[in-house]
């Protein structure tokens, strides 16, 4: 229906240059749904990339009926999901550190102090609350279209994004009057 | 409708609430400064979460390092037999698609790369034909030279404001700016707090004498843009201004954001769209069987939108239903406390508008209309509640200054009524016996009960605060007429009442017209695991599709 549909017939047509488009409309949400999944942004990256050339091979599989992003941010989640999990857990701290320095120099220190706070309590939800969050943000996608991504019904995308949420909010605040985090979110 | 709790409150922001659980929000906020709050509250949440999650730029290389590492699909070559005919046909309408993408896609990046110099800017308003960011009646006003230009701005700390296009009509004022940083580049077009005027951020309308006419109405972006919308009323000055006072700009919730002062005066020319606007009185007046009266008062074609303005209110049986609700509610001791009883009710009606071919040109949450074109062609609809359930609304579609006739086509009144419905269950037993109800055709099963421990922590002391309380999960099938049931109480073995706070959604409807639903019921208060509880509805929101009203309203040329 929409040109998204029309730029994978192009592509399935014999027309790879099609698929630049498709590429440069999305590489940013995709980079910013690994890293706000956890990855740091050099891995962020090259999965990314990785993500794009996987939707490419398997594009004759993708059923033009439903939303290409949503397929291809599956793509993505999942190559995340593949690779990270066994090793979520000792990397967590270490990328902690290159966050800070995601913004660039002339960002004022409010900026970078905020939403760093914001970052490091996203990165400490629990994934499954994590994916529904940062699917949400970085592209505007709608519960039905989570759903769709995650495989999920819709009231459980409902929950969790609301758990996210709350948990967020509890965790601003209790840093705000002190206290630890890991206390906080049961880890 | 009952104030709002902030789950359900986050997905209104968010645009899950649909139908009629939106229409009653977005009625309620109208008049309830605590929900507002919490509305602005919730947005600023969100802006703080999209601009934590935004990622940093990508290498300039990215993508063709992407598509250095691709090698074509292989055409299949076409089989006798393959494709159908219908697919065929598929394929070229996609192809002239491609075209008609690549020229919006060519015009967007354009509007978007333009270089910071104030001669660029003049070149192309962002108000035009091509920019989907904006609304159609923006749009359409940009295409018919209705934008004024001139050489705006303020700098300070390193950051010029630089407003860029103004559009204005008796409806509304548009314009747009950037945020621009010395030696290039933009700042986030954003600026924090938008709309409350008591910190530091001020943008307002007044006339020459410096009379306040609006405040700032409507914040968008169209990066690096960002566009504020001033609503109008009554009485417009051929000049006007539009003042910044601005203290804190390039970010919300204090992300990204710079400090200073910036001040400026941007005055706007309103005789042009003054006199390419045409209003006309219509005055038609219905009352439909439930009580709800309709008075179509007006008719305005401007530039930037065409504005229907009506009155709603309600008569008769409508009130004495109402009564009986109330009175209802006080009896089991549930009555919002001090509420205006008239403003606490939720009546909504649905409507369409066809031109002189019964082609629909707006619509506002009609039954009969399909989805898809009521889409296209949206109602912006703001209200403002009068005493007694009267609103007064003003309802905007796209300009239409052609049209030649308008048909108002009555769809559907929404209205809350009182419900006895009620299903009592022993929580213990729900596993392994759930409870089933039927109420007006409609299925609805008790799925589970829980008591959450829980708590909150809070800003002042004490800090800590216990937010246990009981969980009901329901589930079920409305038939196509039913109401939707959001308002609930509890009572317990003890004869003591709780209300429930709820959440939800709805599936669209099958093929029979079924919508599937399910409800999170949130019973604050109640923190004990009972032996026995009543659950009992107290209103529905129901809809009334035998309403046949059907008028034209006069054009005049």
């Amino acid at each position: 229906m929409d040109e998204d549909q029309e730029w994978v017939a192009q592509v399935l047509s014999g027309s790879k240059d099609a698929y630049a488009h498709l590429v440069n409309k999305y590489k940013t949400r995709v980079y910013g749904l690994l890293i706000g999944m956890g990855a740091s942004p050099q891995d962020a990256q090259d999965l990314a990339q990785e993500s794009f050339i996987k939707a490419y091979r398997y594009l004759a599989s993708y059923n033009p009926e439903k939303q290409f992003s949503s397929w291809l941010y599956k793509i993505a989640a999942n190559s995340y999901l593949d690779v990270w999990r066994k090793q979520k857990r000792e990397r967590m701290d270490a990328q902690e550190e290159e966050y800070v320095d995601w913004t660039s120099p002339e960002q004022v220190y409010l900026h970078k102090e905020r939403a760093h706070e914001l970052r490091a309590h996203i990165a400490r939800l629990p994934e499954k609350y994590r994916l529904v969050l940062v699917l949400r943000y970085i592209d505007d996608l709608s519960y039905k279209e989570i759903a769709e991504v995650l495989e999920l019904p819709l009231p459980t995308v409902q929950t969790h994004l609301h758990r996210a949420k709350k948990k967020l909010r509890a965790a601003l605040q209790y840093t705000k009057t002190g206290g630890d985090l890991n206390e906080m979110y049961g880890i | 409708m009952k104030c709002t709790e902030y789950e359900q409150m986050s997905r209104h922001v968010e645009g899950e609430t649909a139908g009629r659980e939106k229409m009653a929000m977005d009625t309620h906020l109208l008049n309830c400064p605590a929900c507002r709050n919490l509305y602005e509250e919730c947005q600023a949440e969100r802006e703080a979460l999209r601009a934590a999650l935004r990622a940093p730029a990508l290498p300039g290389s990215f993508t063709e390092d992407i598509m250095a590492r691709l090698k074509p699909h292989a055409v299949v070559p076409e089989e006798p037999q393959a494709p159908e005919p219908v697919r065929k046909a598929g394929k070229r309408k996609w192809k002239r698609w491609a075209y008609a993408a690549a020229g919006t896609l060519l015009a967007v990046s354009v509007a978007a790369s333009v270089s910071p110099s104030f001669a660029s800017y003049l070149t192309q308003s962002i108000f035009n034909r091509n920019n989907q960011m904006i609304d159609l009646g923006l749009q359409m006003a940009g295409e018919k030279g209705f934008v004024q230009q001139g050489n705006y701005y303020v700098t300070d700390n390193g950051i010029t404001l630089r407003v860029l296009d103004v559009v204005a009509d008796p409806t509304r004022i548009a314009l747009s700016y950037v945020l621009e940083k010395e030696g290039g580049g933009h700042l986030d077009p954003d600026f924090d707090p938008r709309f409350r005027e008591e910190a530091g951020n001020r943008v307002y309308l007044t006339d020459t004498k410096g009379n306040k006419l609006a405040d700032m109405s409507s914040w968008g972006r169209n990066d690096p843009y960002g566009i504020i919308g001033f609503q109008l009323e009554n009485n417009i000055p051929e000049k006007a201004v539009v003042h910044f006072e601005l203290s804190r700009v390039g970010g919300f919730a204090g992300i990204g954001a710079k400090e200073g002062r910036w001040e400026l005066q941007v005055p706007v020319d309103m005789k042009k769209g003054l006199e390419a606007t045409r209003s006309t009185a219509v005055n038609l007046q219905h009352t439909t069987g439930q009580g709800v009266s309709i008075n179509i008062k007006t008719l305005l074609f401007a530039p930037t939108k065409s504005q229907l303005e009506f009155e709603t209110s309600i008569t008769g049986s409508a009130k004495k239903k109402l009564q009986e609700l109330v009175e209802r509610e006080n009896r089991l001791g549930i009555a919002e406390e001090g509420a205006d009883a008239y403003r606490d009710y939720t009546y909504g009606i649905s409507y369409r508008l066809l031109d002189e071919k019964g082609r629909v040109v707006a619509g506002k949450s009609g039954p009969v209309l399909p989805s898809g074109e009521r889409e296209r062609n949206p109602i912006d609809s703001s209200g403002v509640h009068k005493p007694f359930g009267r609103t007064v609304w003003k309802d905007g579609f796209v300009p239409l200054g052609e049209a030649k006739r308008l048909t108002f086509v009555l769809d559907a009144v929404d209205m809350e009524e009182p419900s006895d419905f009620s299903l009592s269950f022993t929580p213990d037993n729900l596993k392994k016996s759930p409870v089933t109800g039927q109420y007006q055709g409609s299925t609805i099963k008790i799925k589970s009960f829980v008591v959450k421990r829980d708590w909150d922590i809070k800003k002042r002391p004490p800090f800590f605060e216990d937010e246990s309380h009981a969980i009901i999960e329901l589930e079920g099938v409305h038939p196509q007429n039913t109401g939707t049931f959001t308002h609930w109480v509890v009572t317990d073995e003890n004869g003591r009442t709780y209300k429930a706070m709820v959440s939800g959604g709805e599936e669209d409807p099958d093929a029979s017209g079924n919508r599937k639903f399910t409800s999170t019921l949130r019973v604050y208060g109640l923190k004990h695991e009972p032996k026995k509880l009543t659950l009992s509805l107290t209103r529905i929101m129901k809809r009334h599709t035998d309403v046949d009203w059907k008028v034209d309203i006069p054009v005049s040329r």
